[in-house]
């Protein structure tokens, strides 16, 4: 939209006439910009045109007079300019245009071209504020010890050490885990440690990647599903495993 | 009470003698360019220098550090930029950018100490695990920098 490269989020309003996959916003694959642009180059478009129109009909001068460049509208013969922002309000009442013209490829500024990106000089300098080194007034910090087994349940945990430790305000206790909260993230790990807790592991104490391929392998072999049993009519089906695993991310950020 | 001698300056922290360097960087100094990852000497997304050296701060208790200079990312080059920290920003180094303090401040290490390192160096002294994998843009990075720097001491002499 002849915005500058810093001001080239997509705006919420540009999302709106998507085709969409069951209502989600999915973005993966590196496909984001492939399957979006066309869209995103439609409603940016639409958004200028939009934006000249209110600044010309604020200067009650056609639109045809008036030129933008990053992010400002300039009317040629008088030499009045206004930014992008100066006019959005009233550019957002505007009947939004039917016939979008795209800007043909050979005039492109930024697509097409390897930009540098904005993050980094902050990211060299240790600025950006990840989840980690959020900050809140009279924030705690809490760690946790979980039940190692799901749908398991805390049966006791002593946690006289824990309470008398520095900094440390509350030891939580709930169904399945048990929790320290202090004024540190570090202190409340330490006085963590310090727990002597027992769990109660309930009906899955005894499940392990053994018992739950036993219960695959049983599940094939059931005579009711001849078709997950064999590729023919007398052709076993090869099997595999693979181990369970999860894709958590690998950092506390 | 410790005294830290912390990117130059004197400070005094009322914290247990164990509590590692990193936290006391991070909660009482608010020195937030230094990062936790794995908090057991393995990442390195916790690096700072102690008198040049590089540690993993996460595992250093604060009162190893008393009577020494700690500089963190936010000391390393006073005021600007250090050159690796240009050449970062040059060569697009980070992607997401949580170890990448960790590996300016090694590579500042190593460069202080092998000015034109080879590959086997850099491999030797970059033990930093990077999620993203960065990793051939800081080797990239690393020797722009030390050619640079010895394109200039040759001008000087």
């Amino acid at each position: 939209m002849t915005g500058w490269w810093c001001a080239s989020r997509v705006p919420k309003w540009a999302r709106a006439p998507i085709p969409r996959w069951r209502n989600w916003w999915p973005r993966g694959g590196s496909q984001g910009v492939r399957s979006s642009q066309d869209y995103v180059r439609k409603a940016g478009a639409a958004a200028r045109m939009m934006l000249v129109n209110a600044a010309a009909a604020r200067w009650k001068v056609p639109a045809t007079e008036c030129t933008v460049e990053r992010g400002v509208i300039t009317h040629g013969p008088s030499r009045r300019r206004l930014r992008y922002g100066e006019v959005a309000a009233e550019a957002a009442r505007l009947q939004p245009p039917q016939d979008i013209p795209l800007r043909d490829p050979k005039d492109w500024k930024i697509a097409g071209k390897s930009m540098h990106r904005l993050d980094i000089p902050d990211k060299v300098m240790g600025r950006p504020v990840f989840g980690v080194d959020v900050a809140l007034p009279g924030m705690l910090h809490a760690s946790i010890a979980q039940c190692p087994v799901f749908g398991g349940k805390l049966k006791s945990v002593d946690a006289s050490v824990a309470e008398k430790m520095r900094g440390v305000k509350k030891v939580v206790r709930e169904g399945d885990f048990v929790a320290v909260v202090a004024d540190s993230w570090w202190r409340a790990d330490q006085a963590l440690q310090k727990l002597r807790i027992e769990w109660d592991a309930g009906a899955n104490g005894n499940v392990s990647s053994e018992t739950i391929a036993a219960m695959l392998r049983d599940g094939l072999a059931d005579p009711k599903l001849p078709q997950a049993r064999k590729v023919g009519p007398n052709i076993p089906r090869p099997t595999s495993t693979t181990p369970p695993w999860s894709r958590r991310p690998a950092r506390p950020g | 009470m410790l005294k830290l001698n912390v990117n130059g300056k004197q400070h005094q922290v009322d914290v247990e003698p164990d509590m590692p360097l990193l936290w006391v960087l991070r909660d009482h100094l608010g020195l937030l360019g230094v990062k936790y990852g794995c908090g057991v000497a393995l990442c390195g997304a916790c690096t700072v220098h102690v008198d040049g050296a590089p540690v993993r701060s996460c595992v250093v208790p604060a009162s190893a550090a008393v009577g020494k200079a700690v500089v963190t990312i936010e000391g390393l080059a006073a005021g600007g930029l250090h050159p690796l920290q240009e050449a970062w920003i040059e060569h697009e180094v980070p992607q997401c950018g949580y170890c990448q303090t960790g590996m300016i401040m090694s590579a500042a290490a190593l460069l202080a100490k092998t000015p034109k390192p080879s590959d086997a160096d850099i491999d030797r002294a970059m033990t930093n695990l990077c999620r993203c994998g960065t990793y051939t843009r800081v080797r990239e990075a690393i020797h722009a920098v030390a050619a640079s720097s010895a394109s200039a001491a040759a001008k000087k002499a």
